[in-house]
Order: structure tokens, then sequence, then C-alpha cells
């Protein structure tokens, strides 16, 4: 058995002490009592009915998408067999239906992974969020994810990310940014749900064909969660999450970086993706030539060019004004456009 | 003084000769510099420079097209340097568009003043102002690339780098390059990536008179330092991101060079190298340490490829921007992030 890496557990925390000395050190945590008052974790510990009612209040009739993945896919929802396309179907359903699917299929001994992923309580079930506040977000619209034993494989978020569990239980298998590429992530432009995600199948790895997976896990942290315990995962920590619990539910906070509400376009996804493109025929040794000049103006790995440059000639380097951010725009537009 | 300071650099790997065949299949694909003594000792172009500086000039007035060049000039303050001025506020020199036989005769005008401006003719295609010239001093190694012709008087480029692969031949009087790998980039204070007196970022360190207390990681660089100096005929290679700086030492010298690949090649990319960087930071520009340390992981495994490479464990048929792309794919890649960058 693997043996994880543990994360630290902390209580009681205040938000100001999150924000100014947790998230600034980019690595995970539990926060045990993050949402033990909200009534949606206290329905859910009365037992999967009372809990499907509770949801069932605030329900208008609007349609959420869903996820479906027959019992071959045994309970991951991922890419087929020959990555041709995933493994699932997408669609949309009434989320009264939905839930009583979910209860209907809890005696079940064969059963479809369901899943109702990344939807918006403001829409769907309007006043769950009022009746559920966090004191660590007062702005962020957190996400809903409602469903049944499923496996969601390591992906990364380009932000931030509290996920709480409201519902059943959660294990979590983490995994920090210097793993990557013991994780054989997949392809950027084709993935099961909007993020490059790990091809290694967890559950039976194939160290075959993925022999540095062996060093990913031996830097992989895990842990268990339960109805309003909440972890912090930073931005580009690979997390693989697996709901338990015949029914499951999870709602979660992103901000910073790709989810923040002033988000930067382009992103540093695309910036990739155009990096891409325009080594795309460098050779491997002229690759790592330029990655000296992206260590250094970009990632910063030694010393900061601010430092040494004066202000008045650091524009892309340095803060920049609206008007000069149109105007780089407007710049990369016209080599877009050749 | 500044003898001593070329004498303690580690010579350049040196050839007498060296085959087009052999240059392409093992020289190129190492990427580290090398030096071809008498690379083009059979063009009448070094023959002549041998003979003297008026030969020479003449010879290529010959060739001339009458389509005026950029030169540019720096005062005898600058110090023979093409660089920025004191408070990074501008240039040390300025430039102007002017007839290549003037600006040759004013060269030999110039010789042996005690004082004189720094006069530079950069990279200017040679198919435009000495057509012909080419035809009888041919390049054994290219066919197609187009040469570029550099020519002053005694003149100092600081060190740079350039987006290409570059074998640089002199045609006449005698250069000087100093050579460092691209992992000293961070030793050198590379300086402003949108303002560049020449199109590239700059070291801000003076070479000849280092100022050690602003740029105290200089030293590091110094000792990855390679040098050599060549003359008519003498060629040398200089990988894409190699940091180089070159000084022209006579009244007046002359260089030709290829530049290809990279941001030279026939099918250079658009967005270029460069740009692909400035876009990064752009999009970059709000991340903490860590967070762009975190990024720096995802780079370092698609892009660098330190790991694996991703293509040789994902399929072909989803490889996408990791493998072969189609124009058309290109085109729709691009037109998506246009619409991205216009939101």
């Amino acid at each position: 058995m693997t043996a994880y890496k543990s994360i630290p557990h902390l209580s009681k925390l205040r938000p100001e002490r999150f924000f100014d000395e947790i998230v600034p050190e980019h690595k995970p945590v539990v926060i045990t009592d993050f949402a033990e008052r909200w009534p949606i974790v206290q329905a859910a510990k009365q037992g999967a009915g009372v809990f499907a009612n509770y949801l069932l209040k605030f329900y208008r009739g609007k349609k959420a998408r869903m996820v479906v993945a027959p019992p071959a896919a045994k309970k991951r929802f991922h890419y087929n067999e020959e990555m041709t396309d995933v493994n699932f179907l997408r669609g949309e359903e009434r989320v009264d239906l939905f839930l009583g699917r979910l209860l209907e299929l809890i005696d079940r001994e064969v059963y479809p992974a369901i899943s109702m992923q990344n939807s918006r309580p403001g829409e769907i079930l309007p006043g769950l969020i009022e009746d559920n506040q966090s004191g660590f977000f007062t702005d962020i619209e957190p996400r809903l994810w409602v469903g049944n034993e499923g496996i969601v494989s390591a992906h990364y978020d380009g932000s931030d990310n509290i996920a709480c569990v409201v519902a059943g239980r959660r294990k979590f298998i983490l995994f920090p940014p210097e793993q990557t590429g013991n994780l054989y992530p997949g392809s950027l432009n084709f993935t099961p749900a909007g993020a490059p995600t790990t091809l290694v199948n967890f559950a039976e790895p194939d160290f075959e064909r993925f022999p540095r997976f062996k060093e990913a896990l031996a830097n992989a942290y895990s842990v268990e969660l339960g109805p309003g315990d909440a972890l912090f995962i930073p931005m580009l920590w690979w997390h693989q999450i697996e709901s338990l619990e015949k029914v499951n539910a999870l709602m979660n906070y992103w901000w910073n970086g790709s989810s923040a509400p002033d988000a930067i376009s382009p992103s540093a996804i695309d910036s990739l993706n155009l990096a891409l493109l325009a080594m795309r025929d460098l050779s491997v040794t002229q690759r790592v030539a330029w990655r000296h000049m992206f260590d250094h103006y970009l990632f910063k790995q030694g010393i900061d060019p601010c430092s040494y440059i004066p202000k008045h000639q650091q524009q892309i380097l340095g803060e920049m004004s609206p008007e000069y951010i149109q105007s780089v725009k407007n710049h990369f537009i016209s080599r877009l456009r050749k | 003084m500044s003898q001593d300071l070329f004498s303690r650099f580690t010579p350049i790997r040196e050839y007498s000769s060296l085959s087009r065949q052999r240059f392409f299949a093992e020289i190129v694909p190492a990427q580290k510099p090398v030096v071809i003594r008498n690379h083009a000792r059979n063009w009448p172009l070094v023959k002549l420079a041998k003979r003297s500086c008026k030969d020479w000039v003449a010879y290529v007035s010959g060739f001339y097209s009458g389509k005026k060049v950029m030169v540019s000039m720096a005062p005898p303050e600058a110090d023979k340097r093409f660089f920025y001025n004191e408070n990074l506020t501008g240039l040390t020199f300025v430039s102007g568009e002017e007839r290549v036989d003037r600006f040759l005769l004013r060269l030999l005008e110039l010789q042996n003043r005690p004082s004189c401006p720094a006069l530079s003719m950069q990279s200017a295609l040679i198919a435009d102002i000495f057509p012909a010239l080419m035809n009888e001093n041919r390049d054994a190694y290219f066919k197609l690339a187009k040469p570029r012709l550099w020519v002053g008087n005694r003149g100092v480029v600081d060190t740079h780098y350039d987006g290409s692969d570059n074998l640089a031949c002199v045609v006449a009087g005698r250069r000087r390059f100093v050579l460092f790998p691209p992992d000293q980039t961070a030793n050198l204070y590379p300086g402003p990536l949108d303002f560049t007196p020449a199109g590239v970022p700059v070291s801000l360190v003076n070479l000849r008179c280092p100022d050690y207390e602003r740029f105290p990681n200089y030293k590091l660089a110094l000792e990855q330092a390679c040098s050599a100096e060549l003359g008519p005929g003498d060629a040398i290679f200089m990988p894409m991101l190699w940091w180089h700086y070159v000084e022209s030492l006579e009244w007046i010298n002359g260089l030709v060079n290829y530049w290809w690949n990279g941001s030279f090649a026939d099918d250079a990319t658009s967005p270029n190298l460069l740009d692909s960087l400035r876009i990064a930071i752009f999009a970059m520009r709000e991340m903490t340490p860590r967070q762009r340390r975190a990024w720096r992981c995802l780079f370092d495994h698609y892009l660098f490829k330190r790991n694996i490479d991703p293509a040789s464990y994902i399929p072909a048929h989803q490889h996408h921007l990791l493998g072969e792309m189609s124009p058309e794919y290109i085109r729709s890649v691009k037109d998506f992030f246009v619409q991205k960058l216009q939101s």
C-alpha cells in the first residue's frame, strides 16, 4: 500500500490568517470545521433522504449539467480506452429527477456513476448559498458537486481552491507541481473536463508504461474528509478526488488565477499553448536554451530583472497601465494574425 | 589591460576545415560554438581585404545597386559602444539612411584619425545592396539562407543573443567574439525586453569595464565565457541564444552572416519565440513567486521537455500542440487566441 504523506489539519482558522499566512505558502491544508454549522452539512448528517429534501427546498425547476459513466468505466470519469473520446456522457437534467435517481441507485448492485458537476447553486438552487455562508468568501459563488461513488482523475486547476465536503465522504490524493512529469499528464487540448489529466489509472497503475509514477506516489499526500471538512488545494497542485459513499456532495470556492473575476486574458495556460506553437520547430537543446530566458524573466529563478532594470524601462516586466496593457494586446493580435 | 581581459577566456573549439555535411549533421545539433578557420579563404571578398582596405571598398562598390541602408553612428564619448545611454532613457547612437558607397568612402576617410565616431552598417541584406556579390563569393554551407553584411570601423556590439542559429564569417578587418552559454542568462543581467538597442535584449554589463558592485553575479558568467579573434576568411558558428559580445578591431571591418532556424527561418513562427515569452510574462503578471514556480513545472514538462517527452506517451491523435501541426490547425489556434485577446 502506498504510504501517503499527511496534510496538516487546522481548526478555528480565521480567514485573515488563512489568506495572509496559509495561501502564500502554496501548500495544502485541511480546515476541519470549515462548514460544521451549515444547514446543508447538518442535513447530510441525518441521511441521504434528508439531504436530498433539503436541497429540493431551494429548487425552482432549472436543469443542471450532469455526467454519467457506465459501470464498465469503474466509476472513473476519464478518456475512453483508445483516447478518441471520453468514457462518460454529458447532458442536462432536472435536479429533482437527478436526486431521485441518486437515491434509487443506493440499493443497486450494478449501477452507473452519476454526477452533477461544477454547478452554480445561485442559478439552480437559489437561496442555498445564503443559507450556508462561509466567513472566508463573501463575494465568490461556490460550485456544487453531487454524485454517487466516482473518481475524477488527477488534474490541476488554474486557481486556488477550497473544497468543502458537505455530504458523504471524499478521498483526496494530492501531488505538488514538481511531480508534473511523473504523473504523465495528457493532452493540453483535449481533456476530460477542461484541465490536463494524468493518464495513469491510480486504481491499477501500469508501472511498465508509467514507471515514473512510482516517484510521484512517493511524494503524494492524501486525506479523507467528511461533512464540514474543507481542503485548501493550491493552484497547480495535482489532485485526484474520489467520492466514497452512495450520496456525496462538495461545495468549492475557486479564486485567484483563471477563476478570478478579473482573470487575465490570455491566461497562463494560454501562454503555454502559444509558446508550444512558437517553439514547434525547436530541438530539445534549443528549448532548454530558451528555458533560461523564461527562468530569468518570467519564473524569476534568480535575480528579479526589476531589481536592476530602472523602472522607466521595465515595461512588460513591471506595473502596466490599462492603456499599455491594451497596446500589448494589440501587438500580440497583430502577431497572431500573420 | 584589455588584451589581458580577453586572453583569460577559454578559447572556442577550432576547425581548419569542416565539411557542409559534418557542420549540419554534427555541429549544429550539438548547439556549441565552433570557429572554422579559413572557411572563406577562396572568396575574392576575403582576398581583396587582405590586400588593402581601398581595394576591398572598390571591389564591393562595383556591385552596388544604389539602394540606401540604415547606418548607425556613435560619437567618440560612447567609447565605440552601440548601447543604452547612461540612464537607459535612450541610446548612445543615432541611425539614419545612407548610400553604401558614401558610407564606405567615409570609413576610408576616417582611417588613422585620433578621435572618430564609431560607424556601423548592420545586418544589411546583401541581395538588396550588392545583388551579384555572392555569385563569386559562394558559401560552402548555405544555398538558400540570405547573407547579410556588416561593415564598420572600430565598434562594440554588447552582449546579446540571436533568436536563430548564426554563422558569421569575417571578410575584412578583425573581430573579437566573447560568448556565454544560455545557462548564464541571469548572470549577464539582461536588460529590458521592450526597449532594446537593436531588437534583442542585451546584457547591461559593460564587458570591458564591468561594475561588479552592481552586477556581482557577472563573475560567475565570466567563468563560463569563451572567446575567439577572427581575421578575413574565418567563420564562427554561434548557436541560438548563446550570448555574444562582438568587437570590431580595425579601421574597416566586414562580416557576412547567415541566420537560419528560429526567428530567421523562412517559415519563422509568428508569434516568434521572444513574443511567446512576452505573452507568458503578460499572462502571469499578477502571480506570486510561488505560483510562478508552480507554472514553471508545467512549462518544464510540456514545453521544455525536461522529464519525458509528452508526445512519447500520449497517442499521436491527441498530440495537437504537442505534435505535428497542419497549416490549417496552426491558423485555427491563432484565430482562437486572437479572439481571446479581443475579449
